[in-house]
């Protein structure tokens, strides 16, 4: 695994240099995804482009295209430009973001369906970009095809050679076109339901690119296309091979390897890393996350957790005896633990005078009674150690942001969250109210989310536009989040030293305490 | 925080080497598919072979033996012999196959496919095809001395309606 820590070590760095420049919400690596969507789009409207001017014939298609190329080079020469460029992009995307999830370790448990679903589409992408090649029908067209022909009819499983199909003039029909055109429809067709299929496990999925990479995208393809147009090689002539031809390594790079090996052992290689791919995430190995439970007195069926899981985990399920009528299910083998739905519940609040407090959806092993009592104590500590002073923060921190355990004097106590996600606003509002003078909230750096949606998801909370909202009458400017990576801890320390210079300047915080009755005892037993 | 100029920079670079990549991958470097002074010879042969019994009519006692509905005066049997196919240039043998009939019942076609790079230039080529193992001496034979210039693609066939062996 060493490998895999150094690419995402590389990758990490990658996308912390693009940060700068595009923010991380347009960082193209860190939407290799959602460009390949993006990609995808331009693909099939420059398609449809191309498809109306393609002559689907032997005599007419190499003419089609070169009349296009040539004579409307300023229209149909830089949509066919576009066509290829985008091919190669969307490879080049597609096998980035295989990269980066496999680096980062994203194919274990509860993505293993995003995972082996997105194998097959490996192949579709490939079939589809070359059999566009074909289209063409020139000397790039007459080895790709040949090649691809010789590659299956090595498996035997046609009672004649397939590649008897590309020998001589005679054996190539413009019906053979017509299959060229439904293959170079049906696949890409087929490869969008797989991409679907794809995104089905993940929860509000990233399939619209933001308009700042939409931009940049079409802009490096239209200069790439201006500055060297897509050309045709040599007509396709089966009486001529040619020495050299332009190869196109993103997208035919399977031609030279068969040629450097044999067809069987090229099937060898493609059938052995396929195989690898869908195994990968049955050979991990690490603890099994102890999945989240419903408790159904506590659940009115509101359906924020189903929303809110970033891995479409919780699953909305029929409750006559409700009074919604619904309730929610737990998928436990979907689920990440992250907690995103137990921040996300109603119920979770800690204002809830029952003792043992119970919410609907919640963490058996870091529940919100448990969180609850830690975030007393962690009060109750602060008050005690500086009853006179301002400035107590309580710290909220992700586990997997920078480390806050440094923080901790006698002002400042933290609470540790499996991500910033899973906390309820109204745990903010009760700490402001239980002694703390204010909130800083620690999440993952922008678009570092371990859980994905765990710092926009708060983020929303905070801002009243996602429920469960931090309700208006919480003071803000008592309220600090950041969002910092490991290794970002002295930033960490400044935002904190920041926050209480900015406490020290204010009045006291008119909010009234919570019922004390609780609190009352974790202060003495503190 | 990174101040806006040196931002936009970034994206130029970044999205410049990118696109650069992206055009330099889509062209180079070139690929050779054959040496610069050879030709290429293809054989493909799809040819079904003699049938391994003749059709024969059936005896009056044998088709009494038989369904009603079952009583075709005569029957084929369905197997085919392999077809053997040699391929020699300049008296070297490329191609020595015997290759059997395709299909659970063996009664399909016997196919070969093979693209050989050759040293372009004058030769010598011989192909001879058996489609009856039983009788090798009635072999179909085709000899030419062809001139192949560097990148020439002879393709050969074996067409009995058109006269058996075909060079094109």
């Amino acid at each position: 695994m060493a490998a895999a820590n150094a690419i995402d070590r590389a990758f990490v760095a990658a996308e912390r240099w693009l940060d700068a420049p595009f923010g991380a919400r347009a960082n193209p690596l860190r939407n290799l995804g959602t460009l390949a969507f993006l990609l995808f789009w331009v693909l099939a409207a420059s398609g449809i482009y191309l498809f109306i001017y393609f002559d689907t014939s032997v005599e007419g298609a190499y003419a089609s295209i070169e009349a296009l190329s040539v004579e409307q080079w300023w229209l149909g020469g830089i949509v066919r430009s576009l066509h290829r460029y985008a091919a190669d992009a969307f490879v080049a995307a597609t096998l980035l973001h295989l990269l980066r999830e496999w680096a980062a370790g994203r194919f274990r448990r509860f993505r293993r369906f995003s995972w082996i679903s997105g194998v097959p589409l490996l192949w579709l992408m490939y079939a589809s970009g070359i059999v566009g090649y074909w289209l063409v029908w020139d000397a790039r067209a007459q080895i790709s095809a040949l090649a691809t022909a010789e590659w299956f009819d090595v498996l035997g499983v046609t009672a004649e050679p397939m590649a008897r199909n590309f020998l001589g003039a005679e054996s190539v029909g413009d019906r053979l076109f017509s299959l060229f055109v439904f293959l170079h429809i049906g696949l890409p067709l087929a490869l969008l339901a797989g991409m679907w299929i794809h995104v089905q496990r993940i929860g509000q999925p990233r399939t619209v690119a933001p308009r700042a990479l939409v931009g940049a995208t079409l802009g490096m393809l239209l200069g790439a296309a201006l500055l060297h147009p897509a050309a045709s090689q040599a007509p396709w002539d089966p009486l001529h091979l040619p020495s050299e031809i332009e190869l196109d390594w993103l997208m035919l790079f399977v031609h030279p390897l068969m040629a450097a090996t044999s067809p069987a052992l090229l099937w060898l290689i493609v059938g052995g890393a396929t195989l690898t791919l869908v195994a990968l995430p049955a050979l991990a190995r690490g603890a099994k996350p102890v999945p989240a439970v419903v408790d159904p007195a506590n659940c009115n069926g509101c359906a924020r957790c189903t929303v809110d899981c970033p891995y479409q985990a919780v699953l909305l399920i029929p409750a006559p005896n409700v009074r919604t009528g619904r309730q929610v299910e737990i998928m436990a083998e979907r689920c990440a633990a992250c907690g995103l739905c137990a921040g996300a519940c109603p119920s979770s609040t800690p204002f809830r005078s029952t003792e043992a407090l119970a919410a609907g959806i919640d963490m058996p092993d870091a529940s919100v009674q448990q969180q609850r009592l830690r975030l007393e104590a962690a009060l109750a500590r602060i008050v005690n150690d500086s009853p006179a002073q301002t400035g107590r923060i309580i710290v909220f921190a992700c586990a997997a942001a920078a480390n806050a355990a440094r923080l901790e004097d006698a002002r400042t106590a933290r609470l540790d969250m499996r991500c910033i996600g899973m906390l309820p606003p109204s745990f903010i509002e009760y700490a402001l109210r239980a002694g703390a003078d204010g909130a800083l909230l620690v999440a993952c750096r922008a678009g570092e989310c371990a859980y994905r949606l765990g710092a926009e998801l708060t983020a929303q909370r905070l801002a009243g536009t996602r429920q469960p909202i931090l309700r208006k009458s919480v003071p803000r400017e008592r309220l600090r989040m950041v969002e910092l990576a490991a290794g970002e801890e002295a930033d960490l320390a400044a935002a904190r030293d920041a926050l209480r210079a900015a406490l020290e300047a204010m009045a006291p915080a008119p909010l009234q305490p919570p019922k004390r009755e609780r609190l009352g005892r974790a202060h003495a037993e503190a | 925080m990174q101040k806006p100029r040196h931002g936009a920079t970034r994206a130029v670079l970044a999205w410049t080497a990118f696109g650069a990549l992206l055009v330099w991958l889509s062209h180079a470097p070139s690929f050779a598919p054959r040496q610069a002074d050879a030709a290429v010879l293809q054989v493909s042969i799809a040819h079904a072979g003699a049938r391994l019994a003749p059709c024969r009519r059936l005896s009056a006692a044998e088709l009494a033996a038989r369904a009603p509905n079952m009583r075709a005066p005569e029957v084929c049997p369905r197997g085919r012999s392999p077809v053997r196919v040699t391929v020699s240039v300049d008296d070297r043998v490329l191609i020595d196959e015997i290759l059997p009939p395709t299909g659970f019942a063996r009664d399909g076609t016997s196919s070969l496919y093979r693209r050989i790079a050759i040293p372009a230039g004058e030769r010598r080529l011989t192909v001879r095809v058996i489609d009856d193992l039983r009788a090798p001496e009635r072999a179909v034979e085709r000899r030419a001395t062809l001139r192949l210039e560097p990148g020439r693609v002879l393709s050969v066939d074996f067409k009995p309606a058109r006269g058996g062996i075909v060079f094109s």
